[in-house]
């Protein structure tokens, strides 16, 4: 009979410790957002547009999107992103979600957006299915029983790499110290900092200037690990300006050589205007999808034959511009 | 005319007359000009040079009459021209130069002729160019025709030497030997066109022994064929010719069937039975099938004809049931009945019979494709980049090959364009735009007659000015439907059956309209291009049939009498 009770507080015992231990509870412990490679990420959903439509029918064109990057739209910043809509107007026409307007939409009917990047509100990165467009399918002209037709999205927004990173300033030019602090590993790789633009390898030089001074110099490589084109951001106008600039499909009187290129900014140490390093060429051209920079400290640092650890920081902002596409086969009612 | 010499040895009569010297006539021994002097070798000399001039002609311009080979051609042919009067101008068989410019300068004159005439009927050019091209062999003829009266042949060469042939024999006997000379000739000397064509494989050289057997076997094939005249070599050559005149042939592919495609088909063209006897009712169920997605219903006329085999002036309208035209709205299958030897009218006497039954309609073609544009400083700068454009924005490199719908003919579209075409906003853009409409193999049809030959575009796009070929003036309306601007081409309507029709047409966008047609300057706008062609058209299913002598049938039926 005491036996039959101890089992069964036995069992009662492991039961709740199992509900204790299996209970659910925010995840502890440092988040690295600075990971991946993606930015905003654009698809259509599963099942919209259908895969197949008729004539006069009308449909919904929804953009999935997904912030999967570090960096997070801030409104008052007036960071944001627009959703565009491609389609041939010879089988579609367009209505804005509360209203037909014709056959193209304009850029001021383009859906914009806000999105929250990795973090402790959003781990994995804020998700959103915004609705971009009716689309109305026109009868086939001809006798073309059933088309495949494409309809594209495009997403056009703000982002920002940022890295930052422990370097050794190796002032020790003679091997002096026979324990430093650090050693200049000479180069520093990366694969991403959850941006589509990642710094992939610092490589690290302490150019001595004299017997004590070092000047530390950075060559910077960045590389476009997506798909999209990248442009400058043009930091001289307001953020919502400068979007508008990049994303308005029907501005056509624009720079051309802020596509393809970064400009970017250094520091080392504190992130105020003393320890900002010279960087050159920028803006930067990406080629190949790769861009090299050269970074440097504009005086000396003396470091009394001690080598230290300092913090680098790099950060460029920047638009980018991605798509994607659908086919849709469209039905005759014949 | 050149007065003969008393001092030269004369073996046939020579006139003399101090009253009209320039009408005394004299026909000179062979190797001898009119003088009486040795004539060297000139007459030889003459027909190689003739020989190789042809030979030239048909490899270097491939017998070609455009505008660029004509006054090439036609100061070839001068030259020849020139030297066989230099050469002959003594003989007799050319008293003036004026009757040698006759014969030899006509070719001269006349290409420019036919061309400009060819250029006037614009696509029907077939005609014209059979007779250019025959045209050219007169000198060669003419130069034929001095070589055998120097041989002593029993004619007279010259201004009237069809007058002074002595006997119609001989006369003919003379231009057969012409005729297949210059048919194996022909024959030879455009072989390696042909081959270049891809016709035949062309045989490397250094394969020795085997490679010349091959090649002079296939050249004695074609030869053959040409003498023969089935399916001649010179009829391909011309043929390949007028194709090319025409521009390139475009190609497509037909539209996936999703349910059943656009269509009109004769089938169950059979015959149930195995023996048929005069007198005995013969029945054929032709099922007509047909689907449109045009607007139009589909109005077909139809019937059957038994032709017969031995006597072709005894042919017989079947009885056709339901009655011609059949009327289909979208989509039907019709059976048909096709009845011989059921009325007086439909009797079918003892002997071997080709019935066809066919359908005459109007039909429409569309096809379409699709063009890639893109803002040219961005795409400019994307490719500075170091970017591949193409693969940057999923753009095919050319267009892809149009669809075209379902139907007895193919309506292809030109692919030979890089994408994405680029558009500047300042200068617009420009590119080409080609059609092909092509009678397919597997038809067993004819286009009779192009109603509609018309080209679709975005209204942001144009046809330049003056830029077409077939129709340089297309007429331009607008589609209410789409708001597309449509070109419709006027097409001959002596077209030649064999061949396909292309059209070429240079397009712009204009710097105003740029903005319409690129909806998306940071990206890559697409547009369809469609084309339509609306035709009469015939199709034909035919069966042989052998009616049998009855012993016991005595004779059709009298027709009653009231």
């Amino acid at each position: 009979m005491r036996k039959k009770q101890s089992k069964k507080i036995i069992v009662l015992i492991l039961l709740v410790s199992l509900f204790i231990l299996s209970s659910c509870g925010r995840r502890v412990g440092p988040i690295d957002i600075y990971t991946g490679t993606q930015g905003i990420t654009l698809d259509f959903p599963k099942n919209i547009p259908p895969k197949k439509v008729y004539e006069n029918q009308t449909f919904l064109v929804v953009a999935e999107l997904w912030n999967k990057g570090s960096y997070s739209f801030n409104e008052t910043r007036g960071d944001f992103g627009v959703v565009g809509v491609n389609y041939d107007p010879l089988y579609f026409s367009a209505a804005s979600t509360t209203n037909f307007v014709g056959d193209l939409l304009n850029y001021e009917d383009y859906p914009r957006f806000f999105l929250s990047g990795k973090g402790y509100d959003w781990p994995d990165g804020e998700r959103l299915n915004k609705e971009v467009v009716f689309l109305k399918v026109n009868e086939i002209p001809g006798t073309r029983e059933s088309p495949v037709v494409d309809v594209g999205m495009s997403v056009c927004y703000p982002y920002q790499t940022l890295l930052s990173k422990g370097v050794c300033i190796d002032v020790d030019t003679y091997d002096a110290d026979q324990n430093p602090v650090c050693v200049n590993p000479g180069t520093y790789s990366f694969v991403g900092q959850g941006a589509p633009i990642a710094i992939t390898k610092i490589e690290a030089d302490m150019v001595p200037a004299s017997m004590e001074e070092v000047q530390p110099t950075f060559r910077i490589t960045l590389k476009n690990m997506q798909k999209g084109v990248v442009f400058t951001k043009d930091d001289k106008i307001s953020t919502s300006l400068a979007i508008d600039k990049v994303c308005n499909p029907q501005e056509n009187i624009r720079n051309r050589d802020d596509i393809n290129s970064l400009t970017i900014e250094a520091w080392l140490g504190a992130d105020n205007k003393d320890s900002k390093l010279k960087c050159t060429p920028n803006p930067v051209r990406i080629y190949e999808g790769d861009a090299e920079v050269t970074c440097f400290m504009q005086g000396t640092t003396r470091g009394h034959n001690r080598n230290y650890m300092s913090l680098l920081t790099i950060k460029t902002n920047y638009i980018y511009r991605s798509q994607t596409t659908k086919k849709v086969r469209i039905v005759r009612l014949i | 005319m050149v007065t003969s010499s008393s001092s030269r040895p004369l073996s046939m009569t020579a006139h003399t007359s101090t009253a009209s010297p320039k009408k005394t006539t004299y026909t000179p021994n062979y190797g001898e000009n009119r003088q009486g002097q040795e004539y060297q070798g000139g007459r030889e000399m003459l027909v190689l040079l003739a020989m190789i001039f042809h030979a030239f002609d048909a490899f270097i311009f491939g017998f070609e009459i455009n505008a660029k080979t004509i006054i090439s051609r036609a100061l070839m042919y001068a030259t020849l021209a020139i030297i066989t009067h230099a050469v002959l101008k003594e003989h007799d068989a050319f008293g003036a130069i004026k009757e040698y410019g006759f014969w030899a300068l006509i070719p001269v004159f006349f290409i420019p002729v036919f061309y400009y005439l060819l250029s006037l009927i614009k696509v029907n050019a077939d005609f014209a160019h059979n007779i250019s091209a025959v045209i050219l062999a007169i000198p060669i003829y003419l130069i034929y025709l001095m070589y055998m009266k120097g041989c002593n042949h029993e004619f007279y060469g010259g201004w009237d030497f069809l007058k002074n042939i002595v006997s119609p024999i001989s006369w003919a006997k003379v231009y057969f030997i012409f005729l297949v000379f210059l048919v194996i000739f022909s024959a030879i000397t455009l072989f390696p066109q042909v081959t270049e064509l891809g016709e035949t494989p062309r045989i490397a050289i250094n394969e020795g022994g085997k490679a010349f057997v091959e090649l002079t076997k296939n050249t004695w094939t074609k030869v053959s064929e040409a003498i023969t005249g089935t399916g001649g070599i010179i009829k391909d050559r011309y043929w390949e010719l007028w194709n090319q005149s025409m521009g390139e042939r475009y190609t497509g592919q037909v539209e996936d069937e999703y349910r059943a495609r656009a269509k009109v088909e004769i089938t169950n063209f059979e015959l149930k039975g195995q023996k048929y006897y005069e007198g005995v009712p013969v029945f054929f169920f032709p099922i007509i099938s047909a689907r449109s997605f045009g607007d139009d219903r589909l109005r077909i006329d139809y019937n059957c004809t038994a032709y017969n085999v031995s006597n072709k002036s005894q042919n017989v309208k079947g009885n056709v049931n339901p009655n011609s035209p059949i009327i289909i709205e979208k989509y039907d299958d019709v059976g048909t009945t096709c009845e011989f030897n059921t009325d007086t009218t439909n009797m079918l006497s003892a002997g071997s019979y080709i019935v066809e039954v066919n359908a005459r309609f109007e039909f429409e073609t569309w096809a379409y494709t699709r063009y890639a544009f893109m803002e040219k400083s961005y795409a400019n700068s994307v490719r500075a980049g170091g970017d591949d454009v193409n693969i940057k924005f999923d753009v095919p490199r050319n267009p892809p090959a149009a669809i075209y719908t379902g139907g007895p003919v193919m309506l292809g579209m030109n692919q030979n364009i890089n994408l994405p075409i680029s558009v500047d906003y300042s200068k617009g853009a420009s590119f080409p735009v080609g059609m092909t409409l092509e009678n397919k193999e597997i038809s067993k049809g004819e286009i009779i007659n192009v109603k509609e030959f018309k080209l679709y575009v975005p209204s942001a796009i144009e046809v330049s000015p003056g830029r077409c070929t077939v129709d340089s003036t297309p007429t331009r309306t607008t589609d209410p439907d789409t708001g597309y601007n449509v070109y419709s081409f006027s097409v001959p309507p002596n077209r030649p059956k064999q061949s396909y029709l292309t059209m070429d047409c240079a397009m712009m966008v204009s710097s105003a309209n740029v903005n319409n047609l690129l909806a998306d300057p940071n990206g890559v706008t697409g547009a369809t291009i469609m084309g339509k062609v609306k035709y009469e058209y015939v199709l034909k299913e035919t069966k042989r049939i052998r009616i049998n002598k009855d012993p016991y049938y005595n004779a059709a039926p009298t027709p009653a009498t009231t």
